[in-house]
């Protein structure tokens, strides 16, 4: 149980990295299209890989979200 | 055209009745019209969210943001609606459970509940009103603008608007939030099958992404990077907007009912998965068409373009099904939002529950039409108005956490810092207050003293001994 809480944490430190890599003096640097990645420019493929990279967190955090029964159903489960 | 969009729309109808005896049959009682009985699994949970977060502002705004202002927008939405995924992860446990311990009607009442003031959920009635019927005119205007444009044979802007709302009161009013939901889980698909088409022949037209791309380059170079030819995308601008997006599932009623009435847990889980899944398969095609809107449409009016690429060079079986996947975004998000304004109402009701319910659907009459009344008047700039209501509604964050979060929270601090917040960014809007100040946004310094504030609060409150 500790150990799933500490990759939920980790989960949503992760995100908050990764949206603040996109946010990044780097990312947004004016006029700057190169490095290309397979002829996307700099500002589209960061933003490509960490949207992807959002999602797999995100699947990540579904599996190690520590949880409490909120109503029957949940119970049941 | 007008004879498949006469035989696309007649498809769209009669499956869109279907639903909504279907949803008719299913409804007893005033919580299953209401609140949909509140057992949505993963997937259909996931298609209404989506089909209720995205909207015109995505198949007709975000292709423009892109024509005009470059890739910068996959910034602006991409990567802020695959962060909502997590955000939905994160929120539907404590909110469900806030919900469950208090009884949920709507995000009004439970304030109501959770501040024991009446003043908390009135507070939040009053910013959701202001800040969602301008949005919802925003859909609506911006659909009757393009199908004028495109049949002007037909009706005006206005006949179109109209004629969007009747429909969408129809079955909300005949089959409740069951009847939407559905609806939203057609419209969702729809929306994402006529992107994708559209998209595709924009990439073919240039014979392939990369030369997509080296055409854009040689027009206009500056689209290819941040912060694009007008200069948009700064930084602020793109952390202010991430902010005001980010919390949409905390703040707008619409999405936050969708958190509470799911099944289980298990269900909000696979649904805040599959919303990220599917905003990604529906803002990505938006920058095909807007890129080769760059490049084709350069110096085309906002309507001009959106009428071209989307309807004139289309097949007509093609153009067909944009049409009534526009008038279908526009509707999922629309009858959504109306409806959540109404139940945030009822929420905040109380007495005989047949005299509420004939209240709260009179309401959501009185609210579609003052929608309409809007949408006669207002912008054709669909992206940054949505924005505007995304950043109003986001003031009303700190209220809505303390109440899900802390057991006592108080309502004679938060109140007032909501509403103080909410009066500054109105005199931001009007001009009355200066859009930057000492070259930082005046949205974001709102969004950093409301911020601060309620850390204030949080430490005066633990520091006194209370649960917060």
């Amino acid at each position: 149980m500790q150990h799933q809480r500490l990759i939920w944490r980790i989960c949503l430190c992760g995100a908050a990295a990764l949206v603040g890599l996109s946010l990044s003096p780097w990312t947004l640097q004016d006029g700057a299209t190169t490095p290309l990645v397979l002829g996307l420019p700099r500002v589209l493929w960061v933003g490509f890989a960490v949207a992807l990279a959002l999602l797999v967190v995100t699947l990540v955090g579904a599996w190690v979200q520590p949880t409490e029964p909120v109503n029957d159903e949940d119970e049941r489960r | 055209m007008n004879t498949w969009l006469l035989v696309v729309g007649g498809i769209y109808a009669l499956v869109l009745i279907g639903a909504t005896w279907h949803a008719r049959r299913n409804t007893h009682t005033t919580d299953d019209y209401m609140l949909a009985g509140s057992q949505l699994g993963g997937l259909i949970g996931a298609l209404t969210f989506g089909a209720t977060l995205f909207s015109t502002f995505t198949l007709m705004g975000m292709p423009d943001f892109f024509r005009t202002h470059g890739v910068g927008a996959w910034i602006f939405l991409g990567v802020t609606d695959a962060a909502i995924a997590m955000v939905i992860l994160w929120y539907a446990v404590p909110l469900r459970r806030r919900a469950a311990q208090l009884g949920f009607q709507g995000l009004a009442g439970l304030l109501v509940a959770s501040y024991r003031s009446r003043a908390a959920g009135i507070v939040y009635f009053v910013g959701i009103f202001i800040f969602l019927i301008p949005y919802v005119a925003v859909q609506i205007r911006g659909i009757g603008i393009l199908l004028s444009a495109t049949y002007p044979a037909t009706l005006p802007d206005w006949g179109w608007s109209l004629a969007i709302v009747m429909t969408l009161l129809i079955y909300s009013e005949i089959g409740g939030l069951k009847a939407i939901i559905y609806s939203d889980a057609l419209q969702g698909l729809v929306l994402l099958v006529a992107s994708w088409i559209v998209a595709y022949g924009c990439v073919t037209h240039f014979g392939g992404i990369a030369a997509l791309f080296e055409r854009v380059a040689q027009t206009e170079p500056a689209l290819l990077s941040a912060p694009g030819p007008k200069g948009l995308f700064s930084f602020q601008f793109l952390l202010a907007s991430m902010l005001a997006i980010l919390v949409l599932p905390i703040t707008q009623p619409q999405l936050a009912t969708r958190l509470v009435i799911m099944r289980d847990l298990q269900a909000s889980q696979r649904m805040a998965l599959t919303v990220g899944v599917f905003s990604m398969f529906v803002i990505l095609p938006t920058l095909a068409i807007g890129l080769y809107g760059a490049v084709v449409h350069q110096e085309a009016t906002p309507a001009a373009f959106l009428a071209a690429v989307l309807l004139q060079e289309q097949a007509p079986v093609v153009a067909a099904m944009v049409a009534i996947g526009l008038v279908a975004a526009a509707m999922s998000t629309a009858d959504s939002q109306l409806f959540a304004l109404g139940g945030e109402l009822r929420s905040l009701m109380s007495g005989d529950s047949t005299r509420v319910m004939q209240i709260t659907r009179a309401a959501i009459v009185v609210f579609a039409l003052a929608a309409f009344g809007f949408a006669t008047v207002s912008s054709d700039q669909l992206v940054m108005l949505a924005r505007v209501s995304f950043t109003g509604t986001a003031l009303l964050a700190p209220l809505i956490l303390f109440a899900v979060f802390s057991e006592q929270p108080r309502v004679h601090i938060l109140g007032p810092l909501t509403v103080t917040a909410l009066v500054l960014f109105i005199g931001i809007l009007t001009g009355l207050i200066p859009t930057s100040v000492g070259g930082v946004r005046s949205d974001l310094i709102l969004f950093g003293l409301l911020a601060l504030a309620s850390l204030a609060v949080v430490l005066s409150s633990t520091r006194q001994g209370d649960n917060v």
